[in-house]
Order: structure tokens, then C-alpha cells, then sequence
């Protein structure tokens, strides 16, 4: 696999990691406690914004033409 | 340095912005300090050679240079002695594991399936420090 290709892969994993943690998905986690502070929702909007980002990116280099 | 009477001292070897940010504010929370962060190994190498970190978190992606090479600086380098390196990686084959616990991780996480955890060690890393310091 390309260089480019696994390296925004790994940052698409990164955000979705991120979010996971951020929203608390844990099944132990007691459902009350799934209350999300603004600060965590801003972070998981931000690791949305970043996986989506890299994707973009991915979508050419997987076709093999150029960015735009 | 007396590094005991100070609050778990965190440094962060990460690529990802938005984990490094995930990473500081756990380490806040936890009544810890981020005494440094670097995104690529050579940063992390050279500032570690003046810092005296309890708790260093490596990804093995960087920017440039890798988490394995961190590790090994830290084993063979004389660098940030007796800190304790883990491993927060979403690289996790079998070799990679391998590898970290040789080179003198003393824990490796998985980031897709182990966040939790990760935050775990650092809430308890930094609760047995200020039981340590109040002590005193």
C-alpha cells in the first residue's frame, strides 16, 4: 500500500479512536453516565471533521488521481 | 531534581493532534502535567535528554521516525531513566508488540480497543503519585 494511503488511514483510525473514547462507548459505562460535556462534544465533532478530511484525501489517492 | 514531590509528569510521543489533545486533558483531569510533547522521534529523543518524565505515551506512527526508535533511547540511550514507557498505538500486529515490550514498554495499548484503559493507567499513575506525595 502507498505511503500516502496507510498514513491517512492511520489518521481516519486516530479521530474514530478519539471519538470513541470521547463519547464513552464502553458497554460498563452505566447509560447515566453517558452525558456529554461541551468540551467532549466540540473534541468529537473535531475528530469527526479530521476523519472525514482524511478520507477525502484518500478518495483520489485511491483512484490514483490528484487531489483536489 | 526531588521528583517525588511532584505530580505525575507526563510526556506525549503522538502524530495525532486530536489524541494528543485527548491525552492532555486526561492528564489534567487526573491532577497530572504535561511536561512535553513531540510529534516525530528525533524531537522526542532530544527533549527527553532534559526531561525526567514518570509516564512517557508513544505512538509507533510519526510524523518522522518511529515509536520503536523512542524506545530504544530510552533503553539503550540513557535517556528519561526509570520513566515508564506505553505504547498507544492503532498498529498492533503480534510483531509490533512484540517488538515495544522488548525494546522496554511496559505496556502496549491498542488505541481502537483499549482507550479506556490507556486512560485507566494514567488516572492510577497519578493517584499512587499524589498518595506518595501527600505522604510526605
Amino acid at each position: 500500500m502507498e505511503l500516502g494511503v496507510s498514513r491517512e488511514l492511520y489518521k481516519v483510525m486516530d479521530a474514530l479512536a478519539a471519538l470513541k473514547i470521547d463519547l464513552e462507548c464502553e458497554p460498563h459505562i452505566p447509560g447515566d453516565a453517558l452525558v456529554l460535556s461541551a468540551t467532549k462534544s466540540r473534541d468529537a465533532c473535531a475528530a469527526l471533521a479530521s476523519a472525514m478530511t482524511a478520507m477525502k484525501k484518500l478518495v483520489p489517492m485511491l483512484d490514483g488521481k490528484p487531489g483536489r | 531534581m526531588n521528583r517525588a514531590a511532584k505530580p505525575l509528569q507526563v510526556y506525549v510521543v503522538e502524530d495525532s493532534d486530536i489524541i494528543r489533545r485527548l491525552l492532555t486533558s486526561a492528564i489534567e483531569s487526573a491532577g497530572g502535567e504535561l511536561v512535553g510533547a513531540a510529534d516525530n522521534a528525533q524531537q522526542a529523543i532530544r527533549q527527553l535528554q532534559q526531561l525526567e518524565p514518570h509516564l512517557i505515551l508513544i505512538d509507533l506512527v510519526l510524523t518522522s521516525g518511529s515509536g520503536f526508535e523512542v524506545l530504544d533511547a530510552l533503553q539503550t540511550g540513557g535517556v528519561a531513566r526509570g520513566a515508564v514507557g506505553v505504547v498507544f498505538t492503532n498498529h498492533t500486529t503480534t510483531e509490533d508488540r512484540e517488538r515495544s515490550l522488548l525494546l522496554g514498554a511496559s505496556y502496549f495499548f491498542d488505541k481502537s480497543t483499549q482507550g479506556r484503559q490507556a486512560l485507566e493507567l494514567i488516572n492510577k499513575m497519578a493517584a499512587e503519585r499524589q498518595g506518595r506525595t501527600s505522604m510526605r
